[in-house]
């Protein structure tokens, strides 16, 4: 770019005027020498082909939405070079045609006047909010020198990498290892580590999923499909509905799933766990378990039989508040109609201190009445990221050894925790306290730690311990405002990823308009930073298309074939494996599904679930629970116009009984209030909810002014939740802070 | 210096202002050459429609753009500051942002809307593209520019072709009418009312000024000639 020229001649200057050929439409430029524009920053004169351009065509270009992490196929309807509409591909098995209201709204993250638009350095305090704009190879040097500098003097484990499920994160993940750093969160520890863990140590995967089209009896655990949209899976559940499924929800929230379900329960937080250890009794009780089943492919059933003798409906109703009455329904049914049915591991489990067991149980039921890769019930997936497919890879050297202990106390603390799940809240008490060392330096990649890790106030805190705090975004969030570098990220609409594996097909996210602004795709960002760092080796290709092209290596179809089709079927990929689990060999210790864990036992956890009584609100105080809405994803998209049109804020539910004590009324302001501060949010006052609960969306209450749309609207929950972690999963117990609630005085 | 080449020039300097501030235009600013060569396109041309009529006192905040002899650390925090400035007014902002340089923000709340695409359009079918790394359509160095073009092809009609004159005219009457006072008397007085840096202040009342005069040029016995001009003196009040 030009600044002024300095001299007092007009800098347009040099036209010929002979050169003129008169005006008449579309040459009126042709009078104007091209070099009268030398000093024009924006515009310049065309060549002739991109007269063509208006012309009003609509091109259909597919790619992969990412307004959540579903990863729905979607066709873009351009209209000379603006994004008019986004439809979801009937190719595609994760959308089938179909968007959700966020994947439709996409348009408005790509159009949001808000979105970061250049790189961006501090040049105030820490916090101060002031930034200047910055070239890449500025901010990228700041960034690669002082992570330089925090590796010599403190080694790289000095450095804490984050981020979020998306499909540059294998890159994300190569940058990490090859800078040499063992502290990486994600979001996993606040959402599915129980869900993971629990079947993993029953079945030894946790990745799989229901049988609908062939199920007759389904149990959700919290479970909210219609509300935590899984678009396909979401469209499963409602054609089981339709085909006569029954479904059993239990919420303390009456959820839309409930709405839809044949029943719902409203449990106490907590109390789950006694409804699964009592319908596992009634179904050993009354002998309806499939004998022949866990004869030949469980391990520790005499076991459970022992410790599960306690736990009967009768006392599972003073537990968990469901009536002894509907649990023996509950479990008769439910074995009736095995073993098409199935108990679902249910995805974001992050409930309470006892989460992991009560993930244990309910994969436990669903092996005593032997729905395990049968018709209507729970079936491995098989593949998980990969779904199956090679793809092609780029050659580079082995990562350095890590010899440092990791901050989140996987595995000393935790030993069962699987390192790429992690223990997030952990690592961010770490920083604070500065053990097991002190981290100097976080590179934060989409991903907003201020808003989804429980007590912000110490998040903050612990950003007072680091040298360097970068961040990678597309959206000025709260916790791009306490960093010293932002990098802007091209939205998914702008920018190449790596391959997306559906089923038997490959799938490509590709830019269907060029970025906006001076933004760059995540693949380029970690290339460009990994250099700097002396990391060439591990960042093997040109840009993103070679990036591709090496993925594709092994499949039948090139680029530029794929960018018309947007994806690509494998037909000869490797055989479905069906039949009986005793044929494939589990990948659990024992080699079979583990009733009784000797793993758990080994490490001095319970081998099989037992109760635990975990402490409830007491006098005049509710359980804080939070929970989705459809047109959110978790805090990233309450800048969205379209969707901050439908949900602008969000609210607290609260039962009317409790509401009425206390004098609120429906819209009132009122606080909630927990041991470690304090929000302000209008109540809900609906009987949706059990009265010793309240409830809200999280994700809201956004403190960055940056974010015109949501500034301010609504509250956010991680300001009072407290950090609470179940200590064989190290998932965090978001349904076990206690909070009052009162009206905010007129 | 002609009328039609003070226009040319105060777009130029117009656009150069309102694009990201290097450390050229810092030193341009500081050492009173941008105040020198504004005035002495404006001397020059006091006959015509940039000179006249602008209010006496933005005449005398034009001449006095630089500080006085600043020190050379002064000099390189304001062209820190500079930056900054700009970063917090048009691009990205903590707290909000303050001052969307994009048409389709002010009519539509929102980017690329029907503003830019009409912007674009018109761009084109007058054989101009938008760079790869230039601005938006709708953004105001982009409509600065083209107006900057218009006038440049009405200085060569002039010579050449003096049928063309009229049409050339013309489409600048209407770009103004559809696009420039749909917007850029917002977009002035949201800098004037919030940028920190003098020079930010003083060129949007410039560019009010300049614009409201153009305007009134544009649309001879339509507008009353000082309306605009009086509506400054009232936002500066």
């Amino acid at each position: 770019m030009k600044s002024l020229k300095r001299d007092n001649q007009n800098p347009w200057q040099g036209l010929s005027r002979r050169r003129f050929l008169g005006v008449s439409a579309g040459s009126i430029a042709a009078g104007v020498a091209v070099s009268r524009l030398a000093g024009f920053r924006s515009l310049a004169i065309a060549a002739k082909e991109t007269a063509d351009e208006v012309s009003g065509y609509l091109h259909e270009i597919p790619t992969v939405c990412e307004m959540c992490v579903w990863r729905c196929g979607l066709k873009a309807k351009v209209r000379d070079g603006v994004v008019v509409k986004l439809e979801g591909n009937p190719d595609h098995p994760n959308s089938r045609g179909k968007l959700c209201p966020k994947g439709n709204a996409g348009i408005m993250a790509l159009y949001d006047p808000d979105r970061l638009k250049s790189p961006m350095m501090r040049v105030g305090e820490r916090g101060s909010g002031r930034f200047r704009k910055a070239s890449w190879d500025e901010a990228l040097d700041y960034i690669a020198s002082a992570m330089e500098k925090i590796k010599a003097s403190y080694g790289p484990q000095a450095m804490v990498m984050s981020s979020t499920h998306n499909l540059a994160q294998l890159q994300f993940e190569n940058l990490m290892q090859a800078y040499g750093t063992p502290n990486y969160g994600t979001q996993r520890s606040l959402c599915f580590n129980a869900m993971v863990m629990g079947f993993t140590m029953t079945y030894g995967t946790s990745d799989v999923v229901g049988d609908y089209a062939n199920t007759r009896y389904i149990i959700y655990n919290g479970r909210n499909l219609l509300d935590g949209i899984a678009n396909s899976e979401t469209q499963d559940l409602i054609a089981a509905i339709h085909s006569g499924a029954k479904v059993v929800v239990l919420d303390p929230r009456f959820t839309k799933t409930a709405a839809k379900a044949s029943a719902w329960l409203p449990v106490r937080p907590g109390g789950d766990l006694a409804f699964f250890l009592a319908v596992n009794n009634v179904i050993i009780r009354e002998e309806l378990y499939d004998k022949e089943f866990i004869d030949k492919n469980t391990v520790g059933f005499e076991e459970l039989v022992r410790e599960t003798a306690p736990y009967t409906p009768e006392w599972a109703e003073k537990k968990s508040d469901i009536p002894a009455a509907q649990i023996y329904k509950v479990a008769r049914d439910f074995a009736a109609a095995a073993p098409r049915a199935f108990a679902h591991p249910n995805w974001r489990t992050s409930n309470t201190l006892n989460s992991f067991q009560i993930e244990r149980s309910i994969a436990i039921l669903n092996a005593l009445v032997g729905n395990w890769n049968q018709p209507g019930g729970l079936h491995p997936a098989g593949g998980g990221d990969g779904g199956g497919i090679e793809l092609g890879s780029i050659p580079q050297p082995p990562y350095p050894r890590v010899a440092s202990l990791r901050l989140d106390g996987v595995p000393l603390k935790y030993p069962l925790v699987p390192l790429k799940l992690g223990v997030f809240q952990e690592m961010r008490d770490a920083i604070l306290w500065g053990k097991p060392y002190q981290a100097k330096g976080w590179l934060i990649f989409r991903q907003n730690p201020l808003m989804s890790l429980s007590d912000r106030a110490r998040t903050l805190e612990a950003f007072k311990k680091l040298d360097l705090i970068a961040v990678i975004d597309i959206l000025p969030n709260d916790t791009a405002y306490y960093a010293d570098v932002i990098l802007p990220e091209s939205t998914y609409l702008e920018r190449y990823d790596p391959l997306s594996v559906a089923g038997n097909k490959v799938f490509l996210r590709q830019p269907v308009i060029p970025p906006m602004y001076d933004t760059k795709s995540a693949l380029e960002i970690f290339k460009l930073l990994g250099e700097r760092l002396g990391l060439h080796e591990f960042f093997n290709y040109k840009d993103e298309e070679a990036y591709l092209n090496a993925q594709l290596k092994p499949l039948n179809i090139t680029l530029e074939e794929m960018k018309k089709t947007g994806f690509y079927e494998v037909t000869s990929g490797p055989e479905e494996k069906p039949g009986h689990p005793s044929e494939v060999a589990l990948q659990t210790a024992s080699g079979k599904i583990e009733i009784a864990s000797e793993t758990l036992s080994q490490v001095g956890y319970d081998a099989v679930p037992k109760w635990k009584e975990i402490a409830g609100p007491g006098d005049g105080k509710f359980y804080l629970l939070t929970g989705k809405v459809a047109q959110m994803t978790q805090s990233s998209t309450q800048n969205n116009q379209w969707l901050s049109k439908h949900v602008p804020e969000n609210l607290l539910w609260i039962h009317p009984s409790a509401a009425g004590v206390r004098g609120i009324q429906d819209g009132d302001l009122v606080y909630v209030e927990s041991k470690i501060g304090r929000i302000a949010i209008k109540a809900k006052v609906t009987e949706g909810i059990r009265p010793d609960c309240v409830w809200t969306i999280f994700g809201y209450g956004h403190r960055s002014k940056g974010l015109r749309t949501t500034y301010a609207k609504g509250a956010l929950s991680s300001e009072i939740h407290e950090s609470l972690t179940d200590p064989v999963s190290g998932s965090q117990a978001l349904s076990q802070t206690m909070v009052s609630v009162y009206k905010v005085p007129a | 210096m002609s009328d039609l080449d003070a226009r040319i020039a105060i777009y130029e300097i117009l656009s150069s202002a309102f694009s990201r501030p290097g450390r050229d235009l810092a030193m341009e600013i500081l050492y009173g050459r941008l105040a020198r060569r504004i005035n002495g396109i404006l001397k020059e041309c006091c006959e015509s429609s940039a000179g006249c009529c602008l209010p006496t006192d933005l005449l005398d905040q034009l001449r006095s753009l630089s500080p006085p002899a600043p020190e050379e650390r002064e000099r390189l925090e304001f062209v820190v500051d500079l930056d900054e400035e700009y970063t917090r007014l048009f691009i990205n902002a903590f707290p909000t942002l303050r001052v969307p340089p994009y048409e389709s923000y002010y009519r539509e709340k929102r980017m690329m809307g029907r503003a830019a695409m009409e912007c674009l359009f018109l761009y084109r079918s007058d054989g101009l593209t938008v760079r790869d790394e230039g601005e938006l359509p709708d953004h105001i160095v982009s409509q600065l520019e083209y107006l900057g073009f218009l006038c440049l092809a009405e200085s060569a009609a002039q010579a050449g072709s003096p049928d063309a004159v009229p049409v050339l005219r013309r489409k600048q009457r209407e770009f103004y009418e559809k696009h420039i006072m749909t917007w850029v008397p917002d977009f002035c007085f949201r800098v004037q009312s919030h940028s920190k840096i003098h020079f930010y202040r003083v060129m949007a009342r410039l560019m009010k000024n300049f614009t409201a005069i153009e305007n009134r040029n544009l649309n001879p016995g339509k507008l009353d000639p000082f309306q605009e001009v009086m509506h400054d003196e009232i936002a500066q009040a």
